[in-house]
C-alpha cells in the first residue's frame, strides 16, 4: 500500500489537482449560474463533449488553436440556445430535454467523429492544436508554489479568472441581481419589470459559454485529441459541486476543488498496483458520498426548522 | 379536427417524426455520397427481409425493459438514470449464475433472471433510500452509481468470472440449460419477448388499477401529493426504485440469455439510457413504451443495415431520435393550432 501522505503531500499533486479539476469547475460554475436563475442546466454533459469535439475538429481543420476555441464555444452557446428554445418556448421538462441533448451529444460526436476521420474511437491522427501552456514569470522560480501554479494550460488561467468574473457578475452587477430574483421567485422578478425568459436565456448561454470552456480544455490541454464520451461525467460532477455549493460560489469552488483532489488522487493511486477497476470509481465514489452527507445536513437543517 | 386531443397528438407525433426524418436526409444530403439509397435503406430495409425484421423485435426487448424501469421512475418524478449500471452490473450477475452446471434448462433461465432482477431492485434501493429519506438528488447519485458498477463489475468479472478461453472482457460461455429458448423460427427472436409482454401488462394494471399506481400517478402530477394525501412517500419511493431496478435487472439477463452466448460488455452498454429515450416518448405508459422502443429499434435496425452498405455511420439515427423526444416532449409544439381549433369549435358550438 503506496503511503496516501507522500503522495499527497508534493507540490506535484497540487499540479495535479489544477490539472484535473478545470472541467469539473467550469461545469460547475456554468450550472451555478443557471440553477441561480432556477434552471438546472443538465445539459452540461452534452454541452462539454460537443466542446470537445468541435474544438479540436476546428484547430486541425483551421490549423490554429484559438479559431478552435472560439467555434468550440459558439458549440456551447447553440447548444444552451437549443436546450432555451425547448424549455423556455415550447416548455419542454428541463431534465428531461437536458437529458435528450446529452444522449444527442454522446452519439452525434461520433458520427462526426467518423465522418471527419473515418475512426469512431478518437481524433488522434488528425494532427489538431492545443492551446499554450504558460509559464508565470517569477511565480515559476518560487519553490512549491511555481509547481504548483505554473506551467499549465491557459484554460487554467481562464478558469480562475472564470471564478473571479463569475463572482462580481453575481454579487456586483445588476444582471447578476435579476439572475437570482428570477431563481428565487420568478413572479416577484416579474412584478418589478424584469423579463423572465431573457434573463434565464442569458443564464442558460453563459452556463454553456463555461461548460464549452470545461470541455474544450478536454481536448486541446488535458489531452490533444478527442476520443469518445472523453467527459465521462465530469459535468454530472460540476452539476453536484454546484448544488451542493447552495448558491454560494465560493463553495462552489471549493467543493469542485475537493472532486479534483478525489480524482487526482485516483490519477496518483493509478500508478501502484491496485486494481485500477476500483481505483476508478473513486472520484465517482467521493461525489456520492459527499452528496448523500450534503442531503442529510439539509434534512436535519429541515427538521430543525419543523419543516419535516 | 385538431380539437380533438387524441387527433393531435397523433399529429402532433407525425410532424414531429417527419421534421426529424427531413433534417436527417439534409444531413444525409450534406455528408453522403448517395444520400436517397442511404435514406431509403434506414427507412425501409427493415421490411425487406423477414431475418431484418426479426432483428427489429430482438432489439425492442432489451430497450423496452430499459424504458418500462425508467418510465416508473419518471411518472413518479424520480429523475433517476441509473438503469445503464443496473444493465451492466446484473449482466454480471446473469454471467455468474448462468455459467454454473444447472441440471434443468426450465429452471435455469427463471432462477438466473430472478437473481438478476432482484438484485437490480436491491441496487436501486440504493439511490431510492437516499431519496426517500434525505431528498438526495437522484439524479446525481444514480449516475456516479452508473460509473461506480462498472467498475465494481469490471473488477469483478477480471478477477473472478473471467473466461479461460478467450482474452478480453469476457466470462465463460453460458451453459446451455440457461439460453432461452428461440420462440420464432427464422429469427432470434426468444422467449424474452413474452416475459416482456407480461411485465407489460403487469406494469399497464398496476399502475391504473391499483392504490399503488394511483400513488404513483398522483404524485408524478403534483411532487406533495404523497405528502398532503398521508400517503408514505419513504415506502412509495422505495418501492418504485425496486420495481424499476427490478425490471433492469430482468432485461439485462433477458438480453444476455437471449442473444449473447457469454458476458462480453467491456464498456456500458448505452442500453438503460435510451430507456430515458423510450419513456420520454411513451409518454410514460407502459404500451407506449413498447410502441417508442418498437419505433427506435426499428431506426437503429434500419440505420444499422443502412450502415453496412454505404457510407455513413449508423450513428446518425441519433439526429431523429433527439429531435422526435425533443418536440414530442414539449408542450407547446404546434399547441396554438390545437387552441384554435378549439377555439373554433367552442364558437361553432355557442352558436
Amino acid at each position: 500500500m503506496p503511503d496516501l501522505f507522500e503522495i499527497i503531500f508534493k507540490p506535484e499533486f497540487g499540479f495535479t489537482v489544477i490539472r484535473v479539476v478545470v472541467p469539473i469547475l467550469f461545469a460547475a460554475l456554468g450550472a451555478y449560474i443557471a440553477s441561480s436563475a432556477g434552471i438546472g442546466n443538465i445539459a452540461m454533459e452534452g454541452t462539454m463533449l460537443m466542446a470537445a469535439f468541435v474544438g479540436t475538429i476546428c484547430s486541425a481543420i483551421f490549423q490554429n488553436p484559438w479559431i478552435g476555441l472560439m467555434c468550440a464555444v459558439l458549440s456551447g452557446v447553440l447548444m444552451s440556445l437549443i436546450l432555451t428554445y425547448f424549455t423556455l418556448v415550447l416548455k419542454t421538462n428541463n431534465i428531461l430535454g437536458g437529458i435528450a441533448l446529452n444522449l444527442f451529444a454522446s452519439s452525434f460526436t461520433v458520427f462526426l467523429l467518423f465522418i471527419v476521420t473515418g475512426s469512431k474511437g478518437t481524433s488522434a491522427t488528425l494532427g489538431a492544436k492545443t492551446l499554450p501552456k504558460i509559464d508565470i514569470p517569477i511565480l515559476k522560480d518560487i519553490p512549491v508554489l511555481g509547481t504548483i501554479f505554473s506551467g499549465h494550460n491557459v484554460l487554467v488561467y481562464i478558469m480562475f479568472a472564470a471564478v473571479i468574473l463569475v463572482y462580481f457578475l453575481m454579487y456586483q452587477t445588476p444582471l447578476g441581481l435579476r439572475i437570482k430574483a428570477v431563481g428565487k421567485d420568478e413572479h416577484a422578478a416579474e412584478s418589478v419589470g424584469i423579463n423572465i425568459n431573457r434573463i434565464k436565456t442569458i443564464a442558460l448561454v453563459l452556463s454553456g459559454v463555461l461548460a464549452s470552456l470545461g470541455g474544450v480544455y478536454m481536448s486541446m490541454g488535458y489531452l490533444s485529441f478527442f476520443s469518445k464520451n472523453m467527459t465521462n461525467g465530469r459535468g454530472f460532477i460540476g452539476l453536484a459541486a454546484a448544488a451542493m455549493g447552495h448558491g454560494n460560489i465560493w463553495m462552489v469552488t471549493i467543493t469542485s476543488f475537493l472532486f479534483g483532489a478525489f480524482d487526482a488522487l485516483a490519477n496518483a493511486l493509478a500508478l501502484y498496483a491496485l486494481p485500477s477497476e476500483i481505483i476508478i470509481t473513486i472520484p465517482y465514489v467521493a461525489v456520492f458520498g459527499a452528496i448523500v452527507i450534503y442531503s442529510i445536513f439539509e434534512w436535519r437543517n429541515r427538521r430543525a426548522r419543523g419543516e419535516e | 379536427m385538431l380539437a380533438n386531443e387524441k387527433i393531435f397528438q397523433a399529429v402532433k407525433m407525425f410532424a414531429a417524426v417527419l421534421l426529424a426524418l427531413v433534417l436527417t436526409f439534409i444531413v444525409l444530403l450534406m455528408v453522403s455520397d448517395e444520400p436517397l439509397r442511404a435514406f431509403s435503406l434506414m427507412l425501409f430495409s427493415p421490411l425487406t427481409k423477414f431475418r431484418y425484421f426479426g432483428n427489429v423485435i430482438e432489439l425492442m426487448i432489451p430497450l423496452s425493459f430499459a424504458g418500462l424501469a425508467t418510465a416508473l421512475l419518471f411518472r413518479t418524478r424520480l429523475f433517476n438514470l441509473g438503469t445503464e449500471g443496473i444493465f451492466y452490473f446484473c449482466g454480471i450477475v446473469t454471467a455468474a449464475i448462468a455459467t454454473q452446471t444447472f441440471s434443468n434448462s426450465t429452471l435455469h433461465p427463471i432462477i438466473t433472471i430472478l437473481i438478476s432482477g432482484i438484485a437490480g431492485g436491491l441496487i436501486a434501493l440504493i439511490p431510492g433510500f437516499f431519496r426517500a429519506k434525505f431528498k438526495t438528488d437522484e439524479l446525481v447519485t444514480s449516475l456516479m452509481m452508473n460509473s461506480i458498477l462498472y467498475g465494481l463489475g469490471l473488477y469483478i468479472i477480471k478477477y473472478y468470472l473471467q473466461a479461460t478461453d478467450v482474452s478480453g472482457v469476457a466470462s465463460n460461455l453460458f451453459q446451455l440449460t440457461a439460453k432461452l429458448p428461440i420462440i420464432i423460427p427464422g429469427t432470434r427472436i426468444h422467449s424474452g419477448f413474452a416475459v416482456l409482454i407480461v411485465c407489460v401488462i403487469l406494469l399497464y394494471y398496476m399502475l391504473f388499477h391499483t392504490k399503488l399506481g394511483y400513488s404513483i400517478r398522483m404524485t408524478g402530477l403534483n411532487g406533495d401529493f404523497a405528502k398532503y394525501s398521508g400517503m408514505n412517500a419513504f415506502w412509495l419511493f422505495l418501492t418504485v426504485h425496486f420495481i424499476s431496478g427490478f425490471l433492469g435487472g430482468i432485461g439485462s439477463s433477458i438480453e444476455l440469455l437471449g442473444m449473447y452466448n457469454r458476458f462480453q460488455w467491456s464498456t456500458l452498454p448505452g442500453l438503460g439510457f435510451t430507456g430515458a429515450l423510450m419513456a420520454m416518448l411513451g409518454k410514460n405508459h407502459p404500451v407506449g413504451v413498447v410502441i417508442a422502443a418498437f419505433a427506435i429499434s426499428y431506426l437503429r435496425t434500419g440505420s444499422d443495415i443502412m450502415a453496412r452498405s454505404t457510407d455513413v455511420p449508423v450513428e446518425i439515427v441519433s439526429i431523429v431520435e433527439a429531435v422526435i423526444v425533443l418536440f414530442i416532449s414539449s408542450q407547446y409544439f404546434l399547441r396554438k393550432y390545437h387552441e384554435r381549433a378549439l377555439i373554433k369549435q367552442g364558437g361553432s358550438e355557442r352558436a
